[in-house]
């Protein structure tokens, strides 16, 4: 009986098998990677028109870095529905 | 290591080869176990039937491992499939990501420039009855810092 076994289980590894399947981590696109800067400083002036552009320049930097995280979020939502349909 | 002799063995040799072996090791085992009846015979009967035993079972092995091969392989070969189209995919979503990204940054640009342009022009009217106070600017400059940056905490 033992040796039943044995043979049993020696003959049933035939059905073991390793799978060689490498899925690569999918890329993002580069101006994505880059860290958004800090906002810039306003010179020391006390005329309005010297100020105003730096301001414009912030809000500007702010669309920048809020279309980056919006594109985060699309490229995750992009990614993962692609990845999920993988079956 | 079963595994593998399987896999690499069972790459080489057709399934009909392991089916005759078991088929051969099974009939074998039947027909010398008639054969040594014969008198002159009979010493050999317990080794020429396990080895019959073995070679059926050594045939059965590998037939179950072609099987089970060949259904791996297959399915192998359809999921690579579905990682290449899904990485095709993942390319193509992101050129087109990138190209809307692109898109969205020069109209940002250039509607900055045109209202930092729009400043320059109105400059006169801007500073003509507003002067700004130094507190003004420090306080801006402040609320403009980063908080959690090591630097700026005081």
């Amino acid at each position: 009986m033992k040796r039943l076994i044995l043979i049993t289980a020696l003959v049933i590894t035939g059905c073991a098998s390793t799978v060689p399947i490498i899925e690569k981590f999918p890329d993002v696109p580069k101006d994505m990677l880059i860290v958004c800067p800090d906002l810039a400083q306003i010179p020391e002036t006390n005329k309005l028109s010297e100020v105003l552009p730096v301001v414009a320049d912030n809000y500007g930097q702010y669309y920048t870095c809020k279309d980056t995280v919006d594109s985060w979020i699309d490229w995750y939502n992009t990614q993962k529905k692609i990845f999920d349909n993988i079956k | 290591m079963f595994g593998w002799l399987v896999e690499h063995i069972i790459g080489i040799v057709p399934f009909w080869v392991w089916l005759t072996v078991a088929c051969a090791g099974g009939v074998g085992y039947f027909f010398f176990g008639i054969i040594t009846m014969i008198p002159f015979l009979m010493p050999y009967r317990e080794p020429i039937k396990i080895a019959c035993i073995v070679i059926c079972l050594g045939g059965t092995f590998m037939c179950g491992g072609d099987g089970v091969t060949t259904i791996w392989q297959a399915q192998i070969k359809e999921a690579n499939a579905q990682i290449e189209a899904a990485e095709a995919k993942s390319k193509d979503a992101n050129n087109k990501l990138a190209q809307v990204r692109q898109e969205k940054a020069k109209v940002r640009t250039e509607y900055i420039t045109t209202v930092k342009e729009r400043i320059v022009k109105d400059t006169q009217i801007i500073d003509a009855e507003c002067k700004v106070a130094p507190e003004a600017i420090k306080d801006l400059n402040e609320a403009a810092k980063n908080p959690l940056k090591k630097d700026v905490i005081k």
